[in-house]
Order: structure tokens, then C-alpha cells, then sequence
């Protein structure tokens, strides 16, 4: 039985693959998907640096320690790399996303599919894989490949513990813990995004898991385009206002009201520092503004990329209240927005 | 002069009590001859041209004069005895007593104590304190008493402001070399334990005209209405009254005649008895002011108040007095005087110094013995008119010795006393001044080059430069002063400025030419004369910039250069650029203070104090990427921005995170605005070492997120720990004030420092910086700033670090070979570079921006020195251009509860009558505060744009309905709009309000609103009691809370 549904996950890949021409592989996207002129010099001197740092402070079992530490954190500083234009197979940094990848499965519960010891890290967890689902040869991932799950695998345990943990939720979304009652908008924004990363990658995830997630943002969302947190209390939160926008855009809900309205009411605030959560912020910002609106974001990226390199440590870290590893992964992936090469990132 | 001064001595030498004083009194300390006096902390040798240098005297020969060493100099200076006036020493804390059995006055006034060795007739040997063994001339010797060490000096001074009582702000009083004067309205006052019976010495000068009211003997502070001792200015006369509420006795003490003057009184005090005697310098009774009070008490004050006239106060001695009155005597006899007062007229002609007794030859010639012990003082001649020698030396206790200057050996002054038989070696320990009796005026050589002052902190001296390259010890800026022989070069670390010519002087528009070096050959350029200052550079700023260089385009440097030249460009890095002054093309921005591109139209309109103030107040939304430039356009209209690109066609400007262009012939002028320029709102102490490191940027400054944190701690903080771990407590503050905290686990650990102890603390609204003192303090741990976080760790790695720092720091300074100049010209072109060498009548060197620079004399204006250029750049026009931030809305600060809003009584206002203003209604007619006694008033500062307020406007007119029937009227003030505004905006909320119309914001200016909303609540008595800031919330509910005590008969309101 397992051999043929690993068929069946080797079709969806090939799917994917052609579904978005070359989007997942690096080299094919550099002369065709970019916008507007090429990566400034600056940007790619920041991004380089930071991802040295990351190259160098990777432990032996393939996680980031000194901060926060979990699949999650693995996860995005995986993308990180994967969104350099790095050849993640052949080039530079191929060993470094290979541990990583191998960490995030190790860390798996094999039976519940539970990534890490939140539902945050289980968010970012299962994103990292399904940005490398696809691109990452797993040929040669494992030194045993025996009893070893692949990418795909682990993703679609992954999703499917999204999903059941969602349907024990009366509120259709998540909260710290998989067997949460309640939620809150900053832990679903990562499983969310995760699973429909995932999705985008051709594991299945039912509609019904995405539709009660959206209509739970929709009922977050207030008409001026505030997102609450766990309450209805709407307050001025940019990152919760840009996780709920990058929900419904991802979700392919561009059309919501309630998604026209956090757009608006981020363009309202281009200059408007982070009121907490700096890097946290900036990751969901950009991506927001990016799908949100190309103008917009070029405006606030040219802010991102002076403030950024203002606070870039010598060694090409970012430094950031949850640790070095989270803060340069995040800092970094809202720059990546200027390579444009994870898939998460298409418009 | 000084023979009149020992005539008072003579005559009051009957009175023992009295004798004892005046000896205390060297009558002809300073003089007239010295219009300066002492110094408080430093020696100062001061030239007869006005001249002054600190610094200490050093062995000399005495041929070459004084030898003097500044420590602004790296030589000494040779100073001609002749161009000298005095040398003052410092003032100790606690006065010396001259020790002594006898004190004895001798010709030329010179005072001196010790005891009689021998005395046979002519042959007199004394043996002297400080001094040692010495024959005195019997002739010299006028008279001599029984020295008294008990008679208390109380106070002696003044010695600097220290200790007295001004104003708090704008005080016009100051000092100088510790005597205290002031040119306006002003008082000062202290308490100097004036005892009951008194003797008070008072010497006060004014330069243009005295006004000024001199009170001995008042209380404590201006509000006891004690009886005083007054010395009032009565048109021409000086009086002296003491006034009682139904009596006066006013006493005229000396006519005044116009222009400079001064008064040198003593004044015996009897304050029991309400009596006031004054004397003069000259011993000249003076005037006797006489009120008696049953209710006198002493009161040990002085007050000083100037009025319309200037005053300074130069010296100030009060003692004891023993309450006799002088005695008359004959006073042209010899005579001693015996304890009891009795007189035995005749002369002392020897004595047995075994025996101790004195040998007297009365007037009929028979000789008789007296014991030492029965003889008090003795008279044995009178002074003659005979020329003081040139110099005299006082000593702070007293003794005062006149004679040839010889040499400084030794740590003494060497002396020849025409009096006394050996040369002395007065010890420098202990002198007060070395007065230089007949001072001539000096003059400048003839083939000196231009002259100018050179005015440093502790040296003011009139000279020249000489020519010089710079040396190891020194710099190439070696001055000769006038009236000394030699020149030397100043030190390094020197700040000061050497003023050629007095710009207010000059006449505008001199032409003028810099020489440049380039490559081998020189170079003349001549920028045209100057034009007219710029008028809108100078509206609403503290100060002008000066007339600039031809109207041309100029850059003007952070470091005041102002350099014309024609800007080619400005990239990301910084500007590029020609000057016809500079082989360089090009400025980073981080030197850039300001660039003129093209002349304004004639009729460009200056700004008004209000819009300039706005411009430079920085949104919050941008408080993290504040603009860099505003970009002024020829017609005077501004731009705030990043200006990110410029070419010959266009400006590139990034507003608001857009790019716009603007042809380049729009753009008049640019001015730089640098982050690190941002001025807070808050002010409060800094923490020792919390300097805003950030040394790991390239730049050396600190980053954005650096500065965040550094206003982060000046922001109130409310916590409530209870037994909550360090880690917890900084948990919730980093949560607080979202700013990055790192504990320095390792060295904690290391240290064994655990940071598991339950904390508590419960403080409101502190700054955040205290908060963290209060909970690192108890454990040990210091904070500094580094890595875009606060740091903390031990106080050990604390000072650590510390040293390491400021060792680094003073590595520069080490390096402070490199004294830099700041040449000035007439035309506004400032240059700033290292002179290397002064020769040809040119100065040298080279300057960062520009490479090498040369510049003659005559061109100079002005030559700044080291700190001193940046302290006048600092005064230029543009450096007054900083952005500050704009004031954080209180209810933002309050933390998590957002019930917000502070008590509305921290204002200054609160408390204080409410301030009278009479403003027209938007429904016509007017509204006058002053008519409104016996109502409760609500005034609420609002504009239309501010939505805050029109969150707080409804709120505060709910409360305000519900007291109603009460008497309450709400006045909603509005700012600087115009009707039609505010009637629309009215409508569209639906808002039926009092509206008043603030239409220049006067009424918001005296009610201190400068953040809205602002809402002030004034009781039936017209005094503010309370003020809110900011509105919030549930800011209906504080109105209430407010109104509520306000009526206290009133039914309780739903």
C-alpha cells in the first residue's frame, strides 16, 4: 500500500513541477518570473551575508540553536535558503538544506504527524517542506534511505495533522497546541499558510479544512481591515493585519471584502514602524504587500531594505527577541521578496 | 591712595577692639589700582591692557620679568614687570590668621607679624613670621600692637556665585575671577551669619551707573520683612537707611558722580541697637544711620539687587566687632597705649627681651621701662610721602610687603624692602597678589604682523602670531602676547578663537582673495563681495548666518565650513562638488549641514515660527525612518524627504516613501537633517555609561534601533512584579517597550549571581530607565546599550567594559596633535582644517574635505580653535535646522489597560489661576474667561485634522451634559482654522458645541497645549484644576471623575 501511494505523490510532484513551468527549480526562474528590474546590489550584499551566518551557525544535526529552536525555526531558515537562487541541489549551500530538511523529518512524530512543540513550529515546519517539496532532489537525502520518509511524506503527515487538529477545533482554526479549543489569528497564520503551501504543492488538503480556516479570518477581519488576535478586540496590529491579508491571497480570496480591506489599510501605513514584533511584522508585511499590492510593496521595500541594513550585524546576523536564528530567517525571507523564488511567493 | 588709608588707622587706634580690626584690614589690598581683585580657583596674571592669562609663576632671575607658564601653552611666557598689573592667587576656603606676639606697621604700608629679637635705639632686629630674622630700619617702623588671633573674621569673599541665592532662570547675575556683577534687573542673596555687632567691608564699582540697593542684616529669604541696613542710590547720592514701619533714617554717604565709579566703605554694624556707622577707605566718617527697634533681632543675611544701573561686588569682609567706638586721640604724637586704654604719650626707644620690657622716652625726654605685658600698641611716627617701590606682595592673612622685585627661586618671591636690611624670600604659599604699583601701558612692535586677541578659556591676550612650524610639544600657532619677550606655541588640545576683526564693525562686501596651494604653484581666487544675508535663513532662528560668500552656491559643513562652490551631484554616499577653494569633489553626507543651489526670488517668504516648528516636527509614523533633507524651492515653499539622487536637470526626492523629481532650477536649497540630530521630547539624566554605543555599525553611531531604545527609556513605565523572576520582569518589559533585552547568562553564572529571586516592585509611570536601575540594582547588574539591544550583565563586566571604552575613546584624544582651525573671513567662507605652518603671513595646513589650504592674514576675520568650532557651528543658522520628535499621546504610554489617560494633574498649571483670555464664538459674540467666576469651565483644544480629538470632543461634552444644571459650559477652543472648517466638520459629526475661535493659537500657547487634545477644567474660583493630555478611552468617565468634587452638593449622576 505504501509503495503506491509514494507513486501516487511522485505523479503529484511531476504535476506541480509542470503546473508552475519551472517555478520550483531555481536556475529556469531567474530570466522569467522577475518584476521589475534586477535584484539591487545592496539587497543581494545584505541577503548574502545573512545567509553566511545562517550557513555557519547550523548545528551538526541540521537546527539552528542560540534562540528558539524547533522544526518551525528549521523550517524557515531552510527557505531561507531556498530562496537565495541557491542551486538547492548542486550549489552552494545543498548540504546545509539537506540537514535541514533531515532535522524537520527526524523531529516528526511519526504516528500524529506533529512537527515540534507548537503549532508554530508545526506551521513553519511543514512550510519549509513544501517550499522544498520539489526542488530538493531526495535521491541522496538520507545517507540509509530505508525506513527514512521522504519530503513528500512528512509533508502530507504534516497536513493531515493540520487538518485534525482543525476538525477537533469548534473555531476551524488553531491554537498553540494541536488539541486547542480555542485559536488565535498569529498561530493559524502558520499552519494556514503551511497547509495551503502545501496544497500549492499537490498534497490534498480538503476544502473544507481551508474554507472553515478563511471563514474564521473572515470573522477575524473587521471592515477597516484590523485583524483580531484571539478576541474581537481590533486593534492596529501590523502583523496580524498582514497575516490575515496573506491568508485570503494565498487562499486565492481575493475577491473578500475583508481582503480588499487589509490591503487598504496596510497601503495606509507604509511608514508605520512595527508596534512590537519587528521581524515577525516585516516577514508578514512584505509578503502581504507583495500580493496585496506590487506598488505598495516597492515603496516599503525600499524602507525594509534601508532599516535592515541599519541593524545587520557584522556577521550578517539580525538579532530579534525570540533569538538570532528567527530574527535573521525572517528578516531575510521579507528581503527575499526581491528574488521572487519560493513558490509561496507567486502572485 | 595709601597714605590716606592709614590715616583711618591712626585714628580709630585708640580702641583696642577696633585696631584689632583694621589690622585684619590691609587697607590698600588691590586699590584702585586693581580692578579686578583675586581670582576664586586659578592664579591669574593680568596685563595693563586688559590682558589675563591663567597659570602658575616659575623660577625666573627676575631680568626678564615674571616667567609664566599657561597651561594653554606648551612654553612659558617672559612678561615685562613694567605691562603687568597683578598677579592674583587663589582664594583658600578657610581664611589664615597671621601668627605673631606683635603686628607691626611699617612705612609703604607693609604689614608684617613675629616678635622683637632686639631693639637698641636705632638697632632693630625682628624676628618674622614666613619671613625669619631681619634688621628693619628704626625709622621705618610706624607703630606696632599686641597681636590678637581670636578677632573672627565671619566671612571673606565673595568668591563666585557658589552658595548664593539667584533666580532660578534668568538671572543676570555672574562672576568673574569670583567677584559677582550684573548689567540687568537681578537679586542675590545670602546668609552670612552677619553677627550682632559687626564690622563690614564693602567694596562695589559700576561702569556706566550705579542703581542698586545694598541691604546688611535681612532674613532668610525675600518673604521676612526683617528691618535692614540699606544702601540705596538716591539720584547723585549714595544713602544709607534702615527702615521700621513707622520710622526711617536715611543718611547720605557719599556724592556719585556719572559714569564708572566705585565705593570701598566700612560699615560698623550694631544691629541691637539699630545703628549703622560709615567709614570710609580714608577713615573719612561717613554717615550714622540710627532707628531703634524694640523687636530687633540680628539677622545674619546680605542682599544685592541690581537695578537699572550695573554693579559688581569686589570684596566682602565681615568680623566681629567689639562694639567700641573710635577714640579721639592727638593724633600727630608718638604715644603707647596700655591694655586699659590709658595713653602715655611718648616714644619706644628700645627693649629687654630677657626682661620683656620696652624703654620709653617721654615728651620731657626722661626714660622710664613698661613690661611688655602692660603695653598694648604703640604709635613712632607717621608716614612720609616717600615712593612706593614697584611691587607688593599681600598675603591672604594679612601681611603685605612692598620692595624691588629680585627673582622667583624656591617657591618664594624675592624682595628688597627699602625698610628692611636683607632681601626677602616671601613664600609663594599663602599670597594673595603680587601687585605691580606703578603698571605702564604697553605697546605693540612695529613690525609685527597683523594684531589681533587671542581668547582662550583662562587667557585673554592681545599679540600676535609668529611665525612657526608645528612641533612636537605644540601646534604652529605660536603666540607672542604683547608686553612679553617671548612666544609659544599653543597646545593641542586649545580652544579659543583669535578675533582679527569685529564683523560688527566691518563694513559689508569687502573683497577679498584665498590663496590655495596646488600642486606647486599658488593660486589667487576671488569670490565678489558679499551680498546681502539671507533673510529667510534668519527668520525665526536664535542666529544669523553671516553675509555668504558672494550670494553663490555654497556647502555649508556640519563642522560650520562654508565653502562656495557649484554642486555637480549627490548619490546615495554623498556630494560631489567644485570649489575654485578645493582640489576635492566630494563630501559625504554625513558632513553635510546644508547646500545653496541657485539665489531665491527676491520675494521668497520667510517662515513663520509655527510652520518651522511643524516642518520639524517628526510624525510618530516616521519615527523609525525619519526624513533626511528639506528641500526648500526658490519660492519658499519646503519639501520634507530623502533626497536620493541630483543631476544637473533634476532633484530626486523620496517623500513618503515615493520618489518624485524636481527640475533642479526650482530647488533653491537643501538642508541636511541627521538622525543622530534627533532631538527626544523627554528629558531626563542619562545613565552613566549609556552612551548609545552601536559601535559595531560602520558608522560609529548608533543605529535606528539603538536610538529607539534610547527613547525607550525615557518613557513612563507602570509595572506591578510581585515575586516575579529577573527573566519574567524583563519578559514583560521587553513586551512593554518592544525593545530587546539580552541577559549576559555566562557572566551571570559566572559570577554566581542568581536571578531566580522573586522580585517585587510596584512603581507608576517612572521612566523606563529607573525601572531598571530599581529591579538590577538590588542583584548587582548594570545595562548598556549594544547590539540594537539592552545589555545586562555584572557590575564587574559592567566597569570592564567601561574601562576598556573609555580607553578607547581617549585614544583620539591622545592623538591630539592635530589641533584644528576654523579661519573665518570677512565674506562668510569658513574653512576648517590642521594648520601646519604660519609663515609670509599665512596660515597653512590641511583641511579634510578640501586638502591644502593656505590663507593670509589679512583675509581672516576670525580664527576658531579646536572645541570652539564646533560651538560655533553650533550657532549657525542651518545647524538650529533638527527635526525633534513629535510628543507621544499620554494614553498610548499607559500601558495594557487602555482605560488611559493620566490623573490630569501633572500640568504646571494645575493649581494656578487660569489664565484670562477673550476669544469670539463661531455663533458670534465672545467669550470672555474673566465674566465666567462662579461657573465651572471646560475648555477643549481641538482642530479638525486631529482625530484624536474628535474622539475626546464627544466624550467630554457627555460629562459635561451630565452637570449641566450645575453651571458647567464646555468652550471647545479651536486652533488656527477658519469657520467654514469647523462648520462643516461640525455637521458631518453631528456636534452642537461652543465653539471658540484660537485664531493664532495665542489662548493654546498660554494654556500650554502643545499636543492635542487638551482639555482643561477650571473651578468656580478660576484656577485650573485640572489638565488632560491626549484623551482615551473611557476619557468621559475621568471628565466625570474630575467635575464631580467640583460640585459636592450635586446628586449623584448616572
Amino acid at each position: 500500500m505504501s509503495s503506491i501511494r509514494f507513486k501516487a505523490l511522485e505523479v503529484a510532484a511531476v504535476a506541480i513541477a509542470t503546473m508552475f513551468g519551472a517555478a520550483n527549480t531555481a536556475n529556469a526562474q531567474l530570466t522569467d518570473v522577475r518584476y521589475g528590474e534586477l535584484v539591487p546590489r545592496d539587497v543581494r550584499e545584505m541577503y548574502d551575508r545573512g545567509l553566511q551566518y545562517l550557513a555557519t551557525s547550523q548545528s551538526e544535526a541540521g537546527d539552528w540553536p542560540g534562540g528558539q529552536a524547533g522544526p518551525g525555526v528549521t523550517g524557515l531558515a531552510l527557505m531561507v535558503f531556498l530562496a537565495s537562487g541557491e542551486d538547492p541541489n548542486y550549489g552552494l549551500y545543498s548540504h546545509h538544506v539537506r540537514r535541514a530538511l533531515r532535522n524537520i523529518i527526524t523531529t516528526q512524530n511519526a504516528t500524529t504527524g506533529y512537527l515540534g512543540n507548537s503549532m508554530y513550529h508545526h506551521g513553519f515546519g511543514m512550510l519549509g517542506l513544501a517550499e522544498a517539496y520539489g526542488a530538493v532532489d531526495e535521491r541522496n537525502l538520507w545517507p540509509d534511505q530505508k525506513g527514512q520518509r521522504s519530503v513528500g511524506q512528512a509533508l502530507e503527515l504534516a497536513a493531515r495533522a493540520a487538518v485534525t487538529s482543525q476538525k477537533k477545533n469548534s473555531t476551524g482554526a488553531w491554537r498553540y497546541s494541536p488539541d486547542s479549543t480555542d485559536a488565535d489569528t498569529s498561530v493559524s497564520g502558520s499552519v494556514l499558510v503551511g497547509l495551503l503551501a502545501a496544497r500549492n504543492a499537490g498534497i490534498e488538503v480538503p476544502d473544507e479544512s481551508i474554507d472553515r480556516a478563511i471563514a474564521y479570518y473572515k470573522s477575524m477581519t473587521s471592515a477597516q481591515g484590523q485583524v483580531a488576535y484571539s478576541g474581537l478586540g481590533f486593534d492596529d496590529s501590523l502583523a496580524r493585519i498582514s497575516i490575515g491579508s496573506l491568508c485570503f491571497a494565498i487562499a486565492r480570496r481575493k475577491d473578500l471584502p475583508q481582503y480588499k480591506a487589509t490591503v487598504a489599510n496596510l497601503k495606509q501605513k507604509l511608514e508605520q514602524p512595527p508596534n512590537g514584533y519587528m521581524e515577525y511584522t516585516r516577514y508578514y508585511e512584505a509578503q502581504a504587500l507583495f500580493q496585496g499590492d506590487l506598488d505598495a510593496w516597492e515603496k516599503w521595500n525600499k524602507l525594509l531594505i534601508r532599516q535592515l541594513k541599519q541593524t545587520q550585524q557584522p556577521d550578517g546576523s539580525f538579532r530579534g527577541q525570540f533569538g538570532t536564528p528567527i530574527a535573521t530567517s525572517m528578516s531575510l525571507l521579507a528581503l527575499a521578496l526581491n528574488y521572487r523564488f519560493l513558490p509561496i511567493y507567486e502572485r | 591712595m595709601p597714605h590716606l588709608s592709614r590715616r583711618i588707622r591712626l585714628c580709630i587706634l585708640g580702641a583696642i577692639g577696633v585696631v584689632v580690626l583694621t589690622a585684619f584690614w590691609p587697607a590698600n589690598f588691590a586699590g584702585g589700582a586693581n580692578p579686578t581683585g583675586g581670582p576664586a580657583a586659578e592664579c591669574v596674571l593680568h596685563l595693563t591692557n586688559d590682558g589675563f592669562v591663567t597659570g602658575d609663576l616659575r623660577d625666573s632671575d627676575g631680568k626678564g620679568g615674571l616667567r609664566w607658564q599657561s597651561p594653554a601653552f606648551a612654553r612659558a611666557f617672559d612678561f615685562a614687570l613694567s605691562g603687568v598689573n597683578a598677579v592674583h592667587f587663589p582664594v583658600p576656603a578657610k581664611l589664615p590668621v597671621a601668627s605673631g606676639e606683635y603686628c607691626f606697621e611699617l612705612e609703604r604700608g607693609d604689614v608684617v607679624f613675629g616678635s622683637i629679637v632686639s631693639w637698641n635705639g636705632d638697632d632693630l632686629v625682628l624676628d618674622l613670621s614666613k619671613i625669619g630674622r631681619v634688621h628693619v630700619g628704626r625709622s621705618e617702623l610706624l607703630r606696632f600692637f599686641r597681636w590678637r588671633e581670636s578677632a573672627g573674621i565671619v566671612y571673606q569673599g565673595p568668591q563666585g556665585l557658589a552658595g548664593w541665592q539667584v533666580a532660578a532662570t534668568g538671572s543676570p547675575w555672574r562672576e568673574e575671577f569670583g567677584q559677582l556683577l550684573a548689567e540687568k534687573e537681578g537679586v542675590i542673596r545670602r546668609n552670612l551669619g552677619i553677627p550682632a555687632r559687626s564690622m563690614i567691608e564693602i567694596e562695589l564699582s559700576w561702569k556706566k551707573k550705579p542703581d542698586f540697593s545694598l541691604a546688611l542684616g535681612v532674613g532668610e529669604d525675600e518673604q521676612s520683612p526683617r528691618p535692614a541696613f540699606s544702601f540705596e542710590v538716591w539720584g547723585t547720592d549714595l544713602a544709607v537707611v534702615r527702615e521700621l514701619d513707622e520710622v526711617a533714617d536715611p543718611s547720605l554717604v557719599m556724592p556719585i558722580a556719572p559714569g564708572a565709579g566705585r565705593a570701598h566703605l566700612h560699615v560698623y554694624l550694631d544691629q541691637e541697637q539699630g545703628r549703622c556707622l560709615v567709614f570710609s577707605a580714608t577713615g573719612k566718617r561717613l554717615a550714622e544711620s540710627q532707628v531703634s527697634s524694640k523687636r530687633s533681632a540680628a539677622a545674619g543675611g546680605i542682599r544685592l539687587e541690581n537695578k537699572r544701573g550695573d554693579i559688581r561686588l569686589e570684596r566682602l569682609r565681615i568680623a566681629q566687632w567689639g562694639g567700641e567706638l573710635p577714640r579721639e586721640v592727638r593724633a600727630d604724637q608718638p604715644r603707647v597705649q596700655r591694655p586699659d586704654g590709658a595713653i602715655t604719650y611718648g616714644q619706644v626707644t628700645g627693649y629687654d627681651a630677657a626682661a620683656r620690657k620696652f624703654t620709653i622716652q617721654g615728651e620731657d625726654g626722661a626714660k622710664s621701662q613698661i613690661a611688655a605685658d602692660a603695653l598694648d600698641s604703640a604709635v613712632l611716627a607717621f608716614p612720609s610721602e616717600s615712593e612706593p617701590p614697584p611691587v607688593r606682595a599681600s598675603y591672604h592673612d594679612g601681611v603685605q610687603v612692598t620692595g624691588e622685585f629680585l627673582k622667583v627661586a624656591a617657591g618664594a618671591v624675592w624682595l628688597k624692602s627699602p625698610a628692611i636690611r636683607e632681601p626677602l624670600g616671601l613664600p609663594l604659599a599663602g599670597l594673595r597678589s603680587l601687585l605691580v604699583l606703578k603698571p605702564e601701558s604697553i605697546t605693540a612692535p612695529d613690525d609685527v604682523g597683523p594684531i589681533a586677541n587671542l581668547e582662550l578659556e583662562g587667557a585673554k591676550l592681545r599679540g600676535y602670531l609668529a611665525d612657526a612650524d608645528t612641533t612636537a610639544d605644540g601646534t604652529c600657532l605660536a603666540w607672542h602676547p604683547l608686553g612679553s619677550s617671548t612666544a609659544s606655541p599653543l597646545r593641542p588640545n586649545a580652544s579659543g578663537r583669535i578675533v582679527y576683526r569685529d564683523r560688527s564693525a566691518l563694513p559689508a562686501g569687502r573683497p577679498s582673495s584665498v590663496t590655495r596651494v596646488l600642486g606647486g604653484g599658488a593660486l589667487n581666487i576671488l569670490p565678489g563681495p558679499a551680498e546681502a544675508i539671507d533673510a529667510a535663513a534668519r527668520k525665526g532662528m536664535a542666529n544669523a548666518n553671516p553675509p555668504r560668500a558672494a550670494g553663490q552656491p555654497s556647502l555649508y559643513l556640519r563642522s560650520g565650513d562654508t565653502i562656495p562652490c557649484t554642486v555637480t551631484g549627490i548619490d546615495e554616499k554623498g556630494l560631489s562638488f567644485k570649489s575654485p577653494l578645493s582640489d576635492a569633489t566630494y563630501v559625504t553626507h554625513d558632513k553635510i549641514k546644508a547646500v545653496e543651489l541657485v539665489r531665491e526670488t527676491q520675494n521668497a517668504p520667510g517662515l513663520t515660527r509655527t510652520k518651522r516648528e511643524r516642518l520639524l516636527t517628526l510624525p510618530r509614523m516616521q519615527k523609525d525612518s525619519p526624513p533626511t533633507h528639506l528641500i526648500r524651492s526658490r519660492n519658499g515653499d519646503y519639501l520634507r524627504g530623502r533626497v536620493i539622487g541630483l543631476d544637473d536637470e533634476r532633484v530626486q526626492v523620496e517623500v513618503r516613501l515615493e520618489t518624485k523629481e524636481v527640475p533642479r532650477d526650482r530647488v533653491s536649497r537643501i538642508i541636511w537633517l541627521h538622525a543622530e540630530e534627533l532631538g527626544g521630547t523627554a528629558a531626563e539624566p542619562k545613565a552613566e555609561g549609556e552612551p548609545v554605543a552601536g559601535k559595531e555599525n560602520d558608522s560609529g553611531e548608533p543605529s535606528i534601533a539603538e536610538q529607539k531604545i534610547a527613547r525607550a527609556l525615557d518613557k513612563p513605565t507602570t509595572v506591578d512584579f510581585k515575586d516575579k523572576p529577573l527573566e519574567d520582569c524583563l519578559t514583560f518589559l521587553h513586551e512593554y517597550h518592544d525593545v530587546n533585552i539580552v541577559v549576559d547568562k555566562k557572566t551571570l553564572s559566572e559570577e554566581g549571581v542568581a536571578i531566580e529571586d522573586p522580585q517585587t516592585l510596584k512603581v507608576k509611570e517612572i521612566s523606563f530607565r529607573s525601572v531598571l536601575r530599581l529591579i538590577l540594582e538590588p542583584l548587582d547588574l548594570k545595562y548598556f546599550i549594544e547590539n540594537n539591544a539592552i545589555q545586562i550583565t555584572t557590575s564587574t563586566k559592567f566597569a570592564e567594559r567601561e574601562s576598556q571604552r573609555s580607553s578607547e575613546i581617549s585614544k583620539p584624544a591622545a592623538d591630539g596633535t592635530r589641533l584644528r582651525v576654523q579661519v573665518v573671513r570677512s565674506d562668510g567662507v569658513r574653512l576648517t582644517f590642521t594648520p601646519e605652518k604660519f609663515a609670509e603671513a599665512a596660515l597653512s595646513g590641511t583641511s579634510d574635505v578640501l586638502g591644502a589650504c593656505r590663507v593670509p592674514m589679512n583675509q581672516i576675520d576670525q580664527l576658531l580653535i579646536g572645541g570652539a568650532i564646533e560651538q560655533a557651528a553650533s550657532q549657525l543658522a542651518y545647524q538650529q535646522w533638527v527635526l525633534h520628535h513629535a510628543i507621544e499621546p499620554k494614553f498610548a504610554n499607559g500601558g495594557e489597560s487602555g482605560d488611559g489617560g493620566d490623573a490630569g494633574t501633572e500640568s504646571v498649571l494645575v493649581g494656578k489661576p487660569a489664565p484670562l483670555f477673550e476669544l469670539e464664538l463661531l455663533s458670534g459674540g465672545k467669550f470672555r474667561l474673566a465674566e465666567q467666576k462662579g461657573h465651572v469651565v471646560v475648555l477643549d483644544f481641538w482642530a479638525t485634522w486631529c482625530g484624536p480629538c474628535l474622539a475626546a470632543m464627544p466624550q467630554v461634552d457627555r460629562a459635561t451634559r451630565d452637570f449641566a444644571d450645575q453651571g458647567v459650559q464646555l468652550i471647545a477652543v479651536n486652533l488656527e482654522e477658519t469657520p467654514k472648517q469647523i462648520k462643516s466638520m461640525l455637521e458631518r459629526h453631528k456636534l452642537d458645541l461652543t465653539v471658540a475661535l484660537d485664531r493664532d493659537g495665542a489662548v493654546a500657547e498660554k494654556y500650554k497645549a502643545s499636543a492635542i487634545p487638551q482639555t482643561v477644567v477650571i473651578d468656580k474660583e478660576g484656577n485650573v484644576v485640572r489638565v488632560f493630555i491626549g484623551g482615551g478611552p473611557n476619557f468621559d468617565d475621568q471628565v466625570r471623575d474630575a467635575l464631580r468634587p467640583l460640585f459636592p452638593d450635586a446628586k449623584p449622576v448616572q
